[in-house]
Formats: C-alpha cells, structure tokens, sequence
C-alpha cells in the first residue's frame, strides 16, 4: 500500500466518523453539574464558623505577603466566607489588623 | 423598593445570561462533538468531553461571552477535555482488541493503527486531518508552537503510515 493509500483511507475514515446528535439531556445536565459544584463550593465555605473565620482572618492578615501559599488560600476562604454570610461586601478587607 | 428593583434586574441579568449560554450550546454543539468523536474515536467518551467542555465554558460565561471569539475558546477547551477522555480510555483498554461498530475492514485497519500511535499523534492527525485544521489554530489549541506542530505532524503521519503498512 502506497503513503497516499494510506492518507486517503485515513481521510475517509474521519470523515465518515459522525456523531450521533447530541442527547437532548446534555444541556440539563450540564446545568445540574453546575449547580452541585456551586452547592459543593458554598457547603464548604459555609463549613467554617463565623468566629473561626474572623479569628483565622485576623491572624493571617497580620502577617507579612511572604506568608506560604497555604496561608493566604485560607486567608481568602475565610474572607468568602465572610463575604457569604454578609459579614463584608466584596472587595473590602473584613479584618483590619493595628500593627 | 430599590433593593426589590435590584433584585428583579439582577435576576433578569441571570436570565438573559442563561438564555445566551443555551444558544451558544446549540449553535455550537454539534461542531463540537464532532471535534470530540475525531479525537476520542469513541462516542461515550466524545459526549463526556463535550459535556465537560460546555461545563467549564459555563463556568466562566460572564467572562466568556464577552470575548471576541468564544468558539474558539469553546473549541480549544473541547480539544483539551478530549484529550483527557483518550489518555483515560486508552489506560483502560486496548484499542486492537478492543470490538468496535466498525464493519469496514479498511475503517477497522484505520482504528487498529491510529490506536497504535502515541495519544500526541493521534491528537495531531485528528485536528490536521479529520477537522482540517490550520497550524496556528492547532498550535493555539494544543500550546505548542507552530514549527513543532508542523514537525510533530510530520512524524505522525510517518507513524501512521508504517503502522497502516503493518495492517495490510
């Protein structure tokens, strides 16, 4: 079998791979996903305790922008969540901390 | 008063954002799932990667919409979730053993050589060739530049060629 042999069978093979039409679900299920991660995303943010979260800002945003990457993750989930429960509006720092 | 209007814009805004998400999907489900079927060769695996893909687009569609070309970002996150559903599919089962629909024996020998190239390869053929795509569009969508897709592109069609050859 010659190179073009193999390339034309190679063609005819993609184009003949149709798909079947797209299942009528897929645009509900997309949706159900999203609102589980959605839920998911505010279970855990809503796990951690309103005092927890002021005590943890507090301390985390005393420290230095050199603090570990760690810190700073919980420093922002702390900050959503006080964000969530409307303890502060985005964009504001809940905590200020006298140095 | 005002918090009430607020309330009924905002959920106006949420609705006509979501109405704007649907007709994005089913303007472009269909291109897309056949970008995914080249890739995947497998239609469960290419419904997974469309889904996947529509999710993450979904994910981001404040900033999505606003792009000048979100069917092209659409495209290359379809590209990208197909990608992971062949590396899984091929960590599960082998492709030459594997019974397929395919009854053409030539479509059964296509499937038996592209199953033997690396996923790279395979990915490479199915954009340059099964969706004729450009260079710059394959090295947008895979992050590579464009010489190595062009050089990368070459040695899979090699590949698949010697593959083809051991199937005749």
């Amino acid at each position: 079998m010659s190179r073009e042999d193999a390339f034309r069978n190679l063609e005819a093979f993609y184009s003949d791979l149709m798909p079947d039409s797209v299942d009528a679900k897929m645009l509900s299920q997309i949706r159900s996903r999203r609102e589980q991660r959605r839920q998911k995303f505010n279970g855990a943010v809503a796990g951690f305790s309103i005092g927890g979260a002021v005590a943890l800002t507090a301390l985390l945003l005393a420290a230095r922008p050199s603090q570990s990457a760690e810190a700073r993750t919980m420093a922002s989930i702390a900050r959503l969540q006080m964000i969530h429960s409307g303890l502060a509006v985005r964009g504001d720092y809940p905590v200020k901390v006298p140095r | 008063m005002q918090r009430v209007e607020t309330a009924e814009w905002t959920g106006m805004r949420a609705r006509t954002s979501e109405k704007e998400f649907d007709n994005f999907f089913l303007e472009h489900q269909e291109i897309v799932m056949r970008l995914a079927l080249a890739i995947t060769r497998d239609q469960d695996s290419a419904n997974d990667a469309v889904q996947d893909g529509f999710l993450k687009v979904l994910n981001r569609w404040n900033r999505v919409r606003q792009m000048d070309a979100p069917e092209a970002f659409l495209k290359r996150i379809v590209v990208r979730c197909a990608i992971a559903h062949l590396k899984k599919t091929s960590l599960l089962a082998d492709e030459n053993s594997e019974a397929t629909c395919e009854t053409d024996p030539s479509g059964i020998a296509v499937r038996h050589a592209l199953g033997a190239l690396t996923t790279d390869q395979q990915v490479l053929l199915a954009l340059a060739i099964g969706q004729r795509w450009t260079y710059a569009e394959i090295s947008a969508a895979l992050k590579i530049p464009e010489g190595t897709v062009a050089s990368r592109l070459h040695a899979a069609k090699e590949a698949f060629r010697r593959k083809w050859g051991d199937e005749q």
